[in-house]
């Protein structure tokens, strides 16, 4: 373990972490509205991902804030977009689950299960073509490892030996639906083991996490194909704000709380002496520190014009060009 | 400072929530996560945080109750805990989201409201409703009247207003010479010298169209145009006869000539030459209807009374196919218009045609235009030897 | 030159100039194409830029999305429109989309080439337009080719603009041998007037054109002066060209191929009511294919489609009825 990148590890997670109970209060006042997918448990992974993974290009689901403040986009452009501001990352007209940013090479929020992984395995084609070798990191949920194009992707990836990693957060539940109701596996990396090297791997464990996107990093680096990951993860929360996540019963949320990424890492580094409790009360409070600014930002921000209803469908060229 | 806990959303399609329990009453210390209340939105029931740190200082809604969304359902004091520690801070109060402006400036609206055409009852079809509002035509009064019939149409329109602004003469000249009336000031009863004037000034053409016959004679002369031929200018001597059109005579012994000459009784035809038994004369007849080229058929076997009588009827009588087919051999006499010499166009499928000129001191000058397919210059010769010496006798 | 040909043309001038231009789809590479129009490119542009994928439509659009965000200008191929509808997620929620929620941030330059309508005796589900379904939806440009010079300008135009087309071909077109004319200025967005005429404007586009053609012949022999437009372009539509000609002839017949109920027709009448009401003389009339799955049987077939003969029989009626 090394200090810096615990203490890095450490202050995103809980930012991540805090970042989502503000947009829960902030929901629950009628600030935020639609659909609001929280990331509270799995922070490791969103965390640990995108530090391993640091070049290449990021394709998402829908329960991205977390992994784009990981990716480094400001959360206070985050916290906007959620209010449905100007001033958020997609200008108020994307959402909690449309998060895009080109400049980080962060394609987010693709809200349509297992939607984003053929386009990850094209730009993996891309890349390869272009003899750029950082390749690409596509992250989905359990529930897209059931859809049609989550099998096609690993299909295609695999015929064409492409630069790219998939990585699949199984928190065990579509919704409400427990993946062993609809799968012939509960442990997913079985679904990809013919085609491509698969682990499984603890992703309560942000090291752990890091440690494996590395490994895989180095893999499609190196041109072997594509590599699959699967991270037990979980998730506090019910899918949505509309979720009460009925379905589980507290004895199990309990178990995964114990795993708590945030609490352990910090228990363990203190243990090991890596990192004083000084730094913590320190990144505590610049965590508290940037997330009100984010929704003091957010709340000040201004509502798109009227105007920008019709703006960004088609390129500037296109809508001149247009009658 | 006094937080006021309101009934939260907990659903994107969630607008009111019942109270189902409090986990707290007043009194109570809560941190920023003690679960507070139990809340049923129209999806499930949801435990709902404190969301500040403090004591809870009121409970306004009762359990079993719902309210709308965003309504005060308890109050918290921040204050009792803020000496604690900083990070309680109220939650930056957050504007109630104002809706786009709603009002409305009816007379803002009015203005922009560009000029639309002005509603005109009766059946019509929009673009005659609109004429006829542009021209204060009361589509329904006239259709009451029968003068207008249902749906009226746009010509049916230009028909009422050409009617009103246009006397009868006036009107048909519009019709002949298909004006549009946009170009009169039609605040007057127009009369038929202002439209003739406004057609000679602007040198517009009288439209005719093109009868059925005119377009095929037209197909035929073209045709005629791209036929081999050769010409032979001859000259004949005729008695006339008394009583007698030239033309019979004419007519007579070239049938007569043809008889003893096959091949101007023939027609080419896919690579065959059908050559027929009878005389049967294609002749230019010229009549009110236009010019037309009408077969006398046999004319070997009538007599020149009968082709007299023939050239009579022709000038008049409704013609029918047949009285327009089956010829080998043509003629033209523009004679009786003082034409001295001309040639002619071969009619069809003829094999060769003879113009003939005005009589001079017993004398004809004629042209034949013969088709060089059919005939060459020798037989084409014999041919118009055996017509000179029959033409004698007729 | 044939409409392939000039397809081709399109698509060989496009790699040739730029190397960002791929192509993708089923049986493009080795093959050439299940109707020739990539033949050739395989062997001079090689298998990284000509790519041969599995039949599986959504990832070869999803792939192609994923290749346009990475920089590279695809154009993908699905072997006829009919089987679009696997892809429909990705053109739709995906690359129609990806520009307005994410605030302008995301450039999606791909053209979706797609043969489709009624060939000879396909059966259903093989002989569908779906053009209607493409051009509803916002953030997608729709262009239907209907001859040479429009297939080669209009798919370059496509292939070298910075946002989705979904470009629309005829199976009946591809062998056919047409007038191709050099064009100095192209806007793939007009539509083109083929006839100009004073009595009646036909809308029309993809392969009624010729259907329509064949019909004028007989309607003007009937004395009627017929103006007919050909689209071009569904989406957007062309909408100023059809009102300026209905300005004129106060009358107009859309002939389209596709079903009739909710089809193209439908939605130009609408626009036509809303801009030009007042011109018209009379309803507009839609000639279209029957309201049924196209059937496999040679002599069904054709009575569930617009032919030359139905066109004048349904515009004499229509004129006689309406008393015009």
């Amino acid at each position: 373990m090394n200090s810096a990148r615990v203490k890095k590890f450490y202050y995103l997670m809980k930012l991540g972490r805090e970042f989502e109970l503000a947009a829960k209060r902030e929901y629950m006042k009628g600030n935020i509205a639609g659909f609001l997918h929280l990331d509270i448990g799995q922070e490791a992974v969103s965390v640990g991902t995108m530090q391993a993974f640091d070049k290449g290009d990021v394709f998402t689901h829908y329960r991205e804030h977390v992994l784009a403040i990981a990716r480094g986009m400001e959360p206070k452009h985050i916290m906007a977009e959620l209010f449905g501001k100007k001033t958020g990352v997609s200008k108020g007209k994307g959402g909690s689950m449309h998060l895009f940013e080109p400049k980080l090479d962060f394609y987010g929020g693709d809200a349509i299960v297992a939607g984003h992984l053929p386009i990850a395995t094209g730009c993996a084609y891309a890349r390869k073509i272009q003899g750029e070798n950082a390749g690409v990191f596509a992250i989905f949920g359990d529930g897209a490892s059931n859809a049609g194009a989550f099998f096609e992707s690993i299909n295609i990836a695999s015929a064409w030996k492409l630069p790219i990693i998939f990585f699949v957060e199984n928190n065990y539940y579509a919704i409400g639906t427990h993946i062993s109701w609809v799968s012939p596996f509960v442990e997913l990396y079985n679904k990809a083991k013919n085609y491509m090297p698969s682990k499984r791997i603890n992703g309560m464990d942000v090291c752990e996490v890091y440690n494996a996107v590395m490994e895989a990093k180095e893999h499609i680096e190196n041109g072997l194909g594509p590599y699959f990951i699967e991270a037990e993860t979980y998730r506090y929360e019910g899918h949505s704000m509309s979720d009460a996540g009925k379905y589980r019963s507290e004895e199990e949320i309990e178990i995964f709380k114990r795993r708590d990424p945030i609490e352990n890492l910090k228990k363990k580094a203190l243990e090991l002496g890596i990192v004083d409790e000084k730094y913590f009360q320190e990144a505590d409070a610049k965590v508290e520190k940037v997330v009100n600014e984010a929704v003091e930002f957010a709340a000040s921000s201004p509502e798109p014009e009227d105007y920008e209803l019709f703006e960004d469908v088609f390129c500037k060229e296109c809508e001149n060009a247009l009658p | 400072m006094e937080y006021k806990v309101i009934m939260p959303i907990l659903s994107d399609t969630m607008d009111k929530g019942k109270i189902v329990k409090w986990l707290v009453k007043v009194g109570d210390y809560v941190k920023k996560e003690t679960p507070i209340v139990e809340v049923e939105s129209d999806k499930a029931t949801m435990q709902v945080e404190a969301g500040v740190e403090g004591v809870v200082k009121e409970i306004l809604v009762n359990v079993g109750e719902e309210v709308p969304v965003k309504t005060p359902i308890a109050i918290i004091d921040t204050e009792q805990k803020a000496a604690k520690t900083e990070e309680s801070k109220p939650q930056p109060q957050t504007q109630s989201k104002e809706e786009t402006k709603t009002t409305v400036d009816i007379d803002e609206i009015l203005n922009e409201i560009i000029s639309s055409p002005k509603a005109v009852s009766g059946s019509a079809s929009p673009a005659a409703k609109k004429k006829a509002a542009e021209y204060e035509i009361d589509i329904e009064e006239l259709q009451n009247k029968g003068e207008l019939p249902k749906p009226a149409h746009l010509k049916d329109i230009d028909e009422v207003i050409i009617k009103k602004y246009f006397t009868p003469k006036a009107a048909k000249l519009i019709k002949e010479y298909n004006l549009d009336i946009n170009n009169f000031k039609l605040d007057h009863k127009i009369r038929s010298e202002e439209v003739l004037n406004y057609i000679k000034q602007n040198n517009i053409p009288k439209i005719t169209k093109l009868t059925p016959n005119q377009i095929a004679v037209i197909k035929n002369v073209q045709n005629s145009i791209k036929k081999p031929t050769f010409l032979i200018f001859e000259k004949i001597n005729i008695t006339k006869k008394e009583g007698i059109k030239l033309t019979a005579q004419i007519i007579k012994a070239l049938a007569l000539a043809m008889q003893k000459n096959p091949l101007t009784r023939s027609v080419l035809k896919e690579n065959k030459l059908l050559t027929y038994p009878a005389s049967n004369i294609s002749v230019a007849v010229s009549r009110d209807d236009g010019l037309y080229m009408c077969v006398i058929k046999n004319a070997e076997e009538k007599s020149l009374n009968e082709i007299n009588e023939w050239l009579k009827e022709i000038k008049t009588k409704r013609l029918t196919i047949e009285d327009l087919s089956g010829s080998t051999f043509g003629i033209s006499n523009l004679g009786m218009f003082g034409i001295e010499r001309f040639t002619a166009l071969i009619n069809d499928k003829d094999a060769g045609i003879g113009a003939f000129g005005k009589m001079n001191e017993g004398e004809i000058k004629v042209t034949f235009t013969i088709d060089h397919r059919i005939l060459n210059g020798v037989e084409a010769a014999k041919f118009v030897n055996d017509f000179k010496e029959e033409i004698k006798n007729v | 030159m044939l409409y392939r040909e000039a397809l081709n043309k399109a698509i060989d001038e496009s790699m040739a100039a730029d190397e960002s231009v791929v192509i993708l789809g089923e049986d493009v590479g080795r093959y050439g194409g299940s109707y020739r129009v990539s033949e050739g490119l395989f062997s001079k542009y090689g298998e990284k830029r000509v790519i041969d994928t599995p039949i599986a439509e959504l990832s070869i659009v999803g792939n192609a999305i994923g290749m346009a965000i990475a920089g590279l200008r695809p154009i993908a191929e699905i072997m006829t429109v009919n089987f679009s509808l696997l892809a429909m997620d990705q053109i739709i929620n995906h690359a129609a989309k990806f520009r307005y929620m994410s605030g302008g941030k995301m450039t999606i330059p791909l053209t979706i080439r797609m043969p489709g309508g009624v060939s000879r005796q396909l059966a259903a589900q093989h002989s569908e337009n779906y053009e209607t379904l493409y051009s509803s939806i916002p953030g997608l440009i729709v262009l239907a080719a209907s001859n040479a010079t429009y297939a080669y300008y209009g798919l370059k135009s496509a292939i070298f603009l910075n946002d989705p087309v979904v470009f629309l071909e005829h199976e009946l077109l591809y062998p056919m041998e047409m007038e191709f004319k050099e064009l100095k200025n192209f806007d793939p967005f007009k539509a083109e007037i083929v006839k100009e005429g004073k009595d009646l404007t036909i809308i029309t586009y993809l392969k009624m054109r010729y259907d329509v053609l064949e019909a004028e012949k007989e309607l003007r022999k009937a004395g009627i002066d017929v103006e007919i437009i050909d689209l071009n372009s569904l989406r957007p539509l062309d909408i100023e060209t059809i009102a300026n000609s209905i300005k004129k002839t106060k009358k107009c017949v859309i002939v389209e191929e596709d079903h009739k109920t909710g089809g193209m027709g439908a939605e130009i009448v609408a626009q036509i009511q809303e801009k030009c009401f007042y011109d018209l003389d009379a309803p507009v009339l839609r000639i279209a294919g029957e309201d049924v799955p196209i059937p496999y049987n040679r002599k069904l077939e054709l009575l569930s489609i617009p032919t030359p003969d139905k066109i004048v029989k349904k515009i004499l009626k229509w004129k006689a009825e309406n008393g015009i």
